[in-house]
């Protein structure tokens, strides 16, 4: 079957216009109407869906238009080419689909979820605008389309966060997750014109071809041209040293939150670096430092993850951290092999955890909190959300056979046989990789305790606490009512047991259809999607696994998760980091206090210099609004020189004689 | 010795000699024809412009004639010259059509209409003259009728002006000859270019004198252009001629000024740079001293006195360089200038005419002219907004760029850095008189229709001026 089409608009460029275009549409067209916005937005992600996987059956068919031309040169001058085309290949193909697919899933749950916002056409257009850069990104062949998706997430990011921009922490958020990834651009930018430049090009492929084989090309401009874009990876992706952004992005609406973690923004860094992965692998020290930062980053956000107090910001360490496994998965590659381990995690990854992200929104609006207390139990009381909920947890830990086990395991496996080669960083990642994997388990372990924990007297006991410390016009009297123990005639609690079935759970909210069918599909992926190796798009080897290694690993995890279970039992809310020092529990929900690192640290010297810059310029202010009084001055001074007589004047002209005359004499 | 001659090279500068004698001749013969005599000026004037056309479809060749022998021409018209001829003589054309309405008395006329024609001939012929003795001859023919013109408006400030203009111009001719003197002693010859002044130059003792020459020669121009501190007669002049003869001050007689600077100055170009030394400490202080007094300034004709003091300054900028491109721009930079002050006189003209002079005389007259006469107002802001080099008027930002071009080219930053300075002043001048024209008229204002032939300078200036803005190579080309 021929799935060719000859003609000027390819699939890859459907699956990045439509939802633009979508955006661009609800903007102008929409005024008041969220139903009208709704389905402009669904429908014009579920197109691009749509074309996403029109891409992908020509993929597989092999009629593909590999390099489609976008909107012609862009004249850069100065010698450098810019054809502006973009790049269709195996793996850009199945990150499409998963891009298109979570938009989408999140378009129609966040029709759900923010039913009652007024602000909820904005909402759906940036989201689509912002599927729209990702896609860019992802099928770009031109480092300045690549820019441009770049940017255009990074302000999109910006608006998402900040969306209830009502509130101060959400403002904050917003402008630290812009401001810090701005930052990290700025090398991003150096790096991207330095290879541009030494290439004569800005075309990808000849950007490759150039440094990779030109002899005279020189090795410390690759390096530092390399260092600049995985310093704008790391910003993008929210590794150290720019990791604090992301935690507090979760000030954003929770599908936001499900977009930006799953399948865009933290996944760019992933797919920019996928692309130039040739570099990366020529500049050896830098690929040091991506294993060190990134490996460790995956460490370091996992162990914060099993402290945080609000799962939903364990979510977003354990987003930090497995963006960590994908980056440290590039830098332990040997050289000259593709990027298909990373891009299976990010596939993996990207269904499981806007799973997970979905359903704590679920959560959300049924106990109307993420923090430990309020979610504690929450399975046991809303059973509809047990399914889908372990699965996502099963998945986020890496246990058999769902696909985060596949994908990491194969990272670990190409690892430990790089590292096998005697390569230092491979081993480095190895290390910090199979260390992560315990703690993944371990935090994955946790909040599924705390979701199931099931001590409910315990639980109304310290409700009874914490809602007495409101003032009483406080109290949501409604909410106390429903939530007290059912008593009956005599005053007697009816059992618990029945509360709970009796609890009429037809007036609880629930996701329509869509979002349904959206939530049934994504954790259908996380179990299965495991399968995606044996597709003939990604070249990896599954068919030999290394069963030593994935016994070490799962016997570790399941120690880890025992030792997880002993510390959560008998503890007010299962949760097991209860155990565990208050300082450190305070100290990693302030993510170690990096916050106030980047106040003091970029912040404030930048205040400071902005301070004198502004006085300096108040002071030339000063002096320029001096300047009339200073020339009306001089002109009163130079008038009483003109007498208006004639004698005056021949005088001047005699003096000037003699002036000029002097002056022309002395210098010749 | 055998000398070519060649009529229609000559042409620009016989033309108006000869018209001056026929403009008399026919005064004679018919006594009463009053104020056309202006109208054949005109013609007269137009027709010598007319003549230098070929020179701006010839390519680049200079245009001689009274040649010796091979190399060696007492006329020579090149490409800057012959630009200045042309200007001189339709700028002296307009003067002549702006004066035609005025009224004065009938026996005055020929004769301020051959002073006029004169004065233009001996401006045009200063452009192409390469010796001394028609040099000095002929920019005392293009000098001495600009006093008789100042004079002839009989009023107290006008003889005032007048003198001033006279005792100047008498002490700066004294200069002038000193100069040629001087030229003559060290090069021993009265040809202003040529193998003479390199074999000067040559002569460490000759050199010495050379440049006392030179600066002597540059000095004596300085009252013709008006650069401090030759420049004290100007706002007199202004002030008491009649507002046309005004323009033809600040315009015509600045284009002869210039053509005569370029002769000389073409020839020591070879010399090298430290003498310019001079020039740009003139253009510096004038143009500072021109923008500050016109700051100041309450009266709108004394301000044209200054702006042109301080564009005298501009002017001279490119040639304190010995870059290339310097006498190009220094000529561009001067047609600009007389386009947009003859559009200014025009305007300020036709309001004379149509309400009287007193409501043209103090700033503060101007007040309202937006809505009491719309045309003239725009006309007159976008030649003062060219003046400034402001956009929308783009050739007056273009002529300050490429006169800035050779002195930065030239690495003379501290000239440079002047002229910026003075570029923002001389904004604050123009912008001035355009918040004046701002506001309501005021109660007794005198709503007489003017003119025709005004209004049609002044809608022809407009064109001009918008023209040029949108395609500034149209005058600028003409420089070269």
């Amino acid at each position: 079957m021929n799935l060719g089409i000859d003609a000027p608009v390819q699939p890859s460029h459907l699956a990045i216009l439509l939802p633009a275009l979508g955006a661009v549409v609800t903007l102008v067209l929409v005024r008041r109407s969220s139903r009208l916005a709704a389905t402009i937005a669904m429908g014009a992600s579920f197109l691009g869906l749509f074309g996403a996987c029109a891409l992908l059956a020509q993929q597989v068919e092999g009629d593909v238009a590999r390099s489609p031309r976008t909107i012609g040169d862009l004249a850069l001058g100065g010698g450098v080419t810019a054809p502006l085309r973009l790049l269709v290949d195996d793996w850009s193909v199945l990150v499409c689909v998963a891009v298109a697919l979570v938009a989408f899933v999140v378009q129609t749950f966040a029709r759900w979820y923010l039913w009652t916002d007024p602000r909820y056409r904005q909402f759906a257009a940036t989201v689509g605008l912002f599927t729209a850069a990702m896609q860019l990104v992802v099928l770009s062949g031109d480092l300045v389309l690549t820019l441009v998706g770049w940017e255009l997430m990074g302000w999109c990011s910006y608006l998402l966060i900040g969306h209830e921009s009502e509130r101060e922490k959400a403002r904050r958020a917003a402008y630290k997750a812009f401001l810090v990834t701005r930052f990290a651009d700025a090398p991003l930018l150096v790096g991207i014109a330095a290879l541009a430049v030494g290439a004569r090009s800005t075309d990808i492929p000849t950007v490759l071809r150039f440094w990779l084989t030109e002899p005279h090309a020189s090795a410390t401009t690759l390096t530092v041209a390399v260092l600049g874009i995985v310093c704008g990876v790391l910003g993008k992706s929210a590794q150290i040293p720019f990791q604090d952004w992301l935690p507090d992005a979760m000030e954003g609406p929770t599908p936001a939150s499900a977009l930006i973690h799953a399948a865009t923004m933290v996944a760019a860094g992933t797919v920019v670096l996928a692309r130039l992965l040739p570099l990366v692998q020529h500049a050896d020290h830098v690929r040091l430092l991506l294993v060190l930062l990134a490996g460790g980053t995956t460490v370091v956000a996992a162990l914060l993850a099993f402290f945080q107090q609000d799962l939903k910001k364990l979510l977003a360490w354990s987003t930090v951290s497995q963006v960590g496994i994908m980056l440290t998965a590039l830098g332990v590659l040997p050289v000259g092999s593709g990027p298909d381990t990373a891009i299976t995690h990010l596939i993996g990854h990207a269904a499981f955890k806007a799973l997970l992200f979905l359903m704590f929104g679920w959560a959300t609006v049924l106990v109307g909190g993420t923090v430990v207390p309020r979610i504690s139990g929450v399975v046991r009381r809303y059973p509809e959300l047990r399914r889908m909920l372990a699965v996502g947890f099963l998945a986020l830990a890496g246990v058999p056979p769902l696909v985060g086990f596949v994908s990491k395991d194969l990272i670990l496996d190409s690892a430990a046989h790089h590292a096998a080669d005697g390569d230092g960083p491979a081993l480095l990642g190895l290390v910090l990789l199979g260390i992560t994997t315990v703690l993944t388990a371990a935090y994955a372990m946790r909040a599924w305790l705390i979701v199931h924990h099931s001590t409910v007297l315990e639980r109304r006991d310290d409700r009874e606490s914490f809602e007495d410390s409101y003032s009483v016009e406080n109290v949501g009297i409604v909410e106390l009512f429903r939530d007290s123990p059912q008593v009956d005639e005599w005053g007697r609690e009816i059992p618990v047991a029945d509360w709970v079935a009796s609890a009429d759970h037809d007036l609880e909210p629930q996701p329509g259809l869509l979002p349904s069918t959206g939530l049934l599909i994504l954790s259908f992926l996380s179990v299965v999607g495991g399968a995606v190796v044996a597709s003939p798009l990604l070249d990896l080897d599954w068919q030999s696994p290394d069963w030593l290694l994935i016994a070490a690993a799962l016997l570790l995890m399941v120690a880890a998760a025992l030792l997880v279970r002993v510390a959560s039992l008998g503890t007010t809310y299962g949760d097991a980091s209860e155990r565990l020092p208050q300082s450190w529990r305070l100290l990693a929900s302030r993510g170690l206090g990096v916050d106030d690192a980047y106040v003091g640290l970029v912040v404030r010297p930048v205040l400071a210099l902005a301070r004198t810059v502004a006085s300096l310029d108040a002071r030339l202010d000063r002096g320029v609004e001096a300047t009339p009084g200073l020339i009306r001055s001089l002109g009163d001074r130079t008038s009483g020189v003109h007498t208006r007589r004639p004698t005056s004047g021949l005088l001047a002209v005699v003096g000037g004689v003699l002036v000029v005359g002097v002056l022309g004499v002395a210098l010749w | 010795m055998n000398v070519t001659l060649d009529y229609g090279v000559l042409a620009p500068v016989l033309i108006p000699a000869l018209g001056a004698v026929l403009v008399l001749l026919v005064d004679a013969v018919l006594p009463r024809l009053g104020r056309w005599h202006w109208a054949i000026a005109a013609v007269l004037l137009i027709a010598g412009a007319a003549a230098c056309v070929p020179a701006f479809l010839s390519g680049s060749d200079a245009r001689r004639t009274l040649c010796l022998d091979a190399t060696q021409c007492l006329y020579v018209a090149d490409r800057p010259g012959s630009a200045l001829q042309t200007a001189t003589l339709v700028s002296a054309a307009v003067v002549a059509l702006l004066v035609l309405p005025v009224r004065s008395p009938a026996d005055r006329t020929p004769i301020a209409s051959a002073l006029v024609l004169t004065a233009a001939s001996g401006g045009a012929g200063v452009a192409a003259a390469r010796d001394l003795g028609s040099w000095l001859v002929l920019i005392e023919l293009a000098t001495i009728p600009t006093v008789a013109l100042v004079a002839f408006r009989a009023r107290r400030s006008a003889v005032d002006g007048a003198l001033s203009l006279l005792t100047t111009s008498l002490v700066s001719f004294a200069v002038l000859a000193l100069g040629a003197a001087l030229w003559f002693a060290a090069t021993g010859s009265a040809l202003l270019d040529g193998d003479a002044v390199l074999a000067a130059a040559a002569d460490p003792q000759a050199k010495r004198v050379l440049v006392l020459a030179v600066v002597l020669i540059v000095a004596g121009l300085g009252f013709k252009l008006s650069l401090v501190p030759f420049h004290a007669w100007t706002p007199e002049a202004y002030a008491g001629a009649s507002v046309p003869i005004g323009a033809f001050l600040a315009v015509t007689s600045k284009f002869a000024a210039l053509a005569a600077l370029l002769v000389v100055l073409r020839g020591v170009t070879v010399l090298g740079a430290p003498a310019l030394q001079a020039i740009a400490v003139v253009a510096a202080v004038s143009m500072t001293l021109g923008n500050v007094m016109a700051l100041r300034e309450s009266s709108a004709l004394r301000l044209l006195a200054w702006s042109t003091v301080a564009q005298a300054g501009w002017v001279i900028l490119p040639l304190a360089t010995v870059a290339r491109g310097a006498v190009r721009a220094a000529t561009g930079y001067l047609l600009v200038y007389g386009l947009a002050t003859i559009v200014a006189f025009a305007v300020v003209t036709l309001v004379a005419h149509a309400e009287g002079r007193g409501r043209v005389v103090g700033l503060s007259s101007y007040a309202g002219l937006f809505r009491r006469r719309p045309l003239a107002a725009v006309t007159l802001a976008v030649a003062l907004l060219t003046l400034a080099g402001l956009p929308p008027s783009v050739v007056g930002l273009v002529a300050k760029v490429l006169a800035l071009r050779p002195v930065a080219a030239d690495g003379l930053w501290w000239l440079a850095i002047v002229a910026a300075v003075n570029a923002m002043l001389g904004l604050a001048v123009y912008l001035r008189w355009m918040l004046a024209m701002a506001g309501t008229p005021a109660p007794d204002t005198v709503d007489d229709r003017p003119h025709r032939l005004h209004l049609a300078l002044v809608v022809l200036g407009l064109l001009a001026l918008g023209v040029t803005s949108v395609a500034p190579q149209l005058l600028l080309g003409l420089a070269g």
